[in-house]
């Protein structure tokens, strides 16, 4: 049977439309008041990076701030790495804090799990929030609304205010997902995955920085004022620099390459959509005039006439598994950047400040070691495909385990315990790294919400870690880290469970007949599919398959770029998709001019 | 390639536990104590009942020299005898004062005393579900004494005195005097030979106190006021040069 051609690749998006930041200025009409300076656009699109056809850079020029890609990039993680330096500052001057305030372990552990799980659920709502409004004013927004809070922790003077405090701050947590999001809207494929793992990781950094930072600032403001006045002139500075960075984001950031999006109900945007939010509902049968014939000033929204289907990623097991990966990674990093400080302090009766630059070194190790785990799991791709992602993911979560165990063992001395805790924190972070090299593949309808689900693990894991071996259960903190390292190493075992059915897991190769196209194209009804929907799906699928390694393809033995095609040519390779099991989808809000993008 | 990599795994697998193995070996805890140096209360409490141990407090700065005996046996924070509480707002001090009930001290196992350690102690309610002030039998792991009143050398007339300023950072808390002497052993340090408290008889307490000057309730204010304003302000801002566009 001759090998079906390639499938067309979808053709590239229309020009930038007048009024784009990189478009061309648009015709002022007679009389009419001229744009505002940020209107305006260059004559020329010129972006300082190389950039493919979804105008993403294909670069990362770390030195560079150049909008609006590095300026976005720079921003994102710094944004993030705030967020990370607020919510911790409190934990990094706890020894003071406990007495000045007539804290209890109890409260000092209730505070800790309140700290995370402000997050758990905002993470999944941020996902929509940067859907709706984009990733700057969601960034900016979250600064500039959780910095009174910040500041408020500097006049708090009793338990239960220091742990709602400590709630409010946690929802800090939740720009990760604005992070993450922000950095795909603006870089390709080929680099995306080094700069999320970059961004994520500095922006984790700044949990480390705190430990570091609010001891030293502590130190320095007591030498002017009673220490019991220090700590809270000291919580006075993440708030400020949280003010600084969201005016920052507003004045000089772009939601993507294409510019800034203008919120809900602003307006008919000049811009077009980025080509990637193609419709991914039905309109509703007999819905009113297309939006052309809105009234101006206003976006039509279409009327739902079915119910609201399950989103692809919730009905995935895939997710939870990932998210329990998730819990078991960056929930041990939050749990431990809660309690490293004070364990130093209270174990080994060093001061403060060299407390806080011992507890630092777990923080600052993310500055390569969350893009190490990227790149180990980018590395194990190319030799096994996605089967040598998980393994990869494996390793580095049982080490995490394993080093998490030394640490406890090694209770009795400093320098051992400092030498356990770097060997921890490396294959910790790694770990996390390694579960977004995972996440991406994951869903190709709901990814927001795929990520969203997956972060919010991270901090339901620090919730029941922290609750069980550091707040409520009678364990001194050095065998909370020893039996939160057995759980860790123990509960990895769940990775066997992992399986794509084409590309396999762990132990189980991928599962004959299978295909990528199977697999993505799943998440859609016939009638989506029928309709075009599920072609920007369809396309990564195609990429996807480079992710197969170990056992070969899953679609009939065919590698990617040989035999491939898409849907129904090849043997076994093309097998019809399975009828999705959802509802008809629900006909959510249109994208304006997304009806001109899509792509038959 | 499985060989090899199932012989990468053992080897990894190798390293690790040469890892764990001198990791383990290279934990170490202090040395072991030596057999005649006495290290917990345990070991001194034979020696006990010595000292006749009182505790007095001025309250308020203008009695710079009116020291009152402190006679609360109850350790409660909240009980009437421990009223009002001893606080650094009005530079309040205590005075502890240790006499030897016979004017000589003798130490356990015959060693020889030179020096006597004053301390004032965290009360058993107050170290309740506060790890960090634990008290332990071991006298070096002992965390509910974190305050040094005095370190005298052997006296005469076997009275020991000293005077404690409460800072600015005292927790709330109720506390009781404790006396340590100490005595020379060959060539180990200083070591714990004899050791008395006040536990049961003398407690007094401190509480905590405001540490929120008004430069900071305002600097809170105007700051927390200012990044809610800049939010709106720039949304507003948006809004009216997209209507414009």
């Amino acid at each position: 049977m001759a090998a079906a051609p390639p499938p067309a690749p979808p053709p590239p998006p229309p020009p930038p439309p007048a009024g784009t930041a990189h478009g061309p200025p648009p015709p002022r009409k007679p009389g009419a008041a001229a744009a505002p300076a940020w209107a305006a656009a260059p004559a020329a699109a010129r972006y300082a990076l190389p950039v493919d056809a979804e105008r993403k850079a294909t670069r990362l020029a770390l030195l560079s701030f150049a909008a609006p890609h590095m300026r976005a990039f720079h921003l994102s993680w710094l944004a993030f790495f705030l967020c990370f330096f607020s919510t911790f500052a409190a934990a990094a001057v706890l020894p003071i804090v406990r007495d000045e305030l007539d804290l209890s372990q109890t409260d000092i552990g209730n505070a800790a799990i309140a700290s995370v799980c402000g997050a758990i659920g905002s993470r999944v709502l941020m996902g929509s929030l940067v859907d709706a409004a984009g990733p700057r004013w969601a960034a900016a927004a979250l600064l500039l609304l959780t910095a009174p809070a910040v500041f408020g922790m500097a006049l708090v003077k009793t338990p239960a205010g220091f742990v709602a405090l400590r709630a409010v701050i946690g929802l800090n947590l939740s720009m990760f997902v604005v992070d993450q999001f922000w950095v795909a809207s603006m870089f390709g494929a080929r680099i995306v995955g080094l700069a999320n793992a970059a961004s994520a990781g500095w922006g984790n950094m700044g949990g480390g920085v705190a430990m570091l930072v609010m001891t030293a600032l502590v130190d320095g403001i007591s030498r002017h004022v009673p220490v019991n006045q220090a700590w809270r002139w000291s919580l006075m500075v993440p708030g400020a620099l949280q003010v600084l960075c969201g005016a920052a984001v507003l004045l000089w950031a772009d939601d993507s390459p294409d510019g800034r999006r203008p919120l809900p109900g602003a307006g008919p945007s000049p811009r077009a959509p980025p080509p990637a939010q193609l419709p991914t509902s039905l309109p509703c049968v007999g819905a009113a005039a297309p939006a052309a014939a809105a009234p101006a000033g206003r976006r039509r929204r279409a009327r739902r006439c079915a119910p609201p289907r399950v989103p692809a990623a919730v009905l995935n097991y895939r997710t939870y598994l990932l998210a329990l990966s998730y819990a078991l990674s960056f929930g041990v990093e939050l749990t431990v950047n809660n309690i490293l400080t004070t364990y130093f302090f209270d174990q080994f009766g060093v001061s403060l400040s060299a407390a806080g630059l011992l507890s630092s070194v777990y923080g600052l190790m993310n500055l390569f070691s969350r893009a190490a785990g990227g790149a180990a799991s980018d590395a194990a791709a190319a030799r096994g495909g996605m089967r040598g992602r998980v393994w990869a993911l494996f390793c580095a979560q049982l080490l995490g385990g394993v080093t998490c165990v030394l640490v406890g063992v090694a209770f009795t001395s400093l320098a051992g315990t400092v030498a356990a805790l770097v060997a921890f924190s490396l294959a910790t972070q790694a770990a996390c790294g390694c579960v977004f090299g995972v996440v991406p593949f994951l869903s190709r309808r709901d990814p927001g919400l795929a990520i969203g689900i997956v972060a919010s693990g991270g901090n339901v894991g620090s919730a029941v870690l922290q609750a069980v071996y550091f707040t409520f259960f009678d364990f001194a903190p050095h065998e909370g880290f020893f039996w939160m390292g057995i759980t860790v190493a123990g509960l990895s075992g769940a990775l066997l469970l992992l399986h794509f059915p084409q590309w396999g897991g762990m132990l189980c190769a991928p599962r004959a007949g299978a295909s990528e196209e199977g697999y993505y194209l799943s998440e859609w009804s016939q009638q989506e599919r029928a309709s075009g929907l599920h072609l920007a799906a369809l396309a990564f699928a195609h990429e996807a398959k480079s992710q197969r390694g170990w056992g070969g393809g899953g679609g009939g033995g065919c590698c990617c770029g040989g035999c491939c095609c898409c849907g129904g040519c090849c043997g076994g390779g093309g097998a019809e998709p399975r009828v999705a099991s959802f509802a008809a989808a629900a006909a959510g809000p249109e994208t304006p001019g997304a009806a001109a993008g899509a792509v038959r | 390639m499985a060989p090899r990599r199932s012989t990468a795994l053992l080897l990894a697998g190798a390293c690790l536990c040469a890892l764990l193995a001198n990791a383990a070996a290279a934990v170490g805890g202090p040395s072991g104590p030596a057999l005649d140096r006495p290290t917990t209360y345990t070991q001194l409490a034979r020696a006990k009942g010595q000292w006749d141990i009182t505790i007095e407090a001025t309250k308020g700065s203008k009695s710079k020299s009116m020291f009152f005996p402190q006679v609360c046996s109850s350790p409660a924070l909240s009980a009437a005898c421990n009223q009002p509480l001893l606080s650094a707002d009005h530079r309040d001090k205590v005075r502890v004062t240790a006499k030897l009930a016979d004017g000589k001290l003798l130490a356990v196992n015959g060693m020889k005393p030179d020096g006597v350690v004053l301390r004032l102690c965290f009360s058993k309610p107050s170290t309740a579900d506060r790890p960090w002030r634990k008290a332990a039998d071991a006298i070096d792991r002992d965390r509910s004494c974190p305050h040094t009143v005095a370190k005298l050398p052997l006296a005469a007339n076997g009275t020991y005195s000293g005077t404690f300023v409460i800072p600015a950072a005292m927790p709330r808390a109720t506390w009781y005097a404790q006396v340590l002497a100490t005595c020379k052993n060959g060539t180990v340090g200083p070591v714990f030979c004899q050791f008395d408290n006040t536990v049961n008889a003398t407690y007094f307490g401190t509480d905590i106190i405001a540490s929120t000057p008004g430069s900071l309730k305002v600097a809170v204010g105007v700051c927390s006021a200012i990044a809610p304003a800049f939010l709106l302000a720039f949304f507003l801002r948006e809004q009216y040069f997209k209507k414009q566009a």
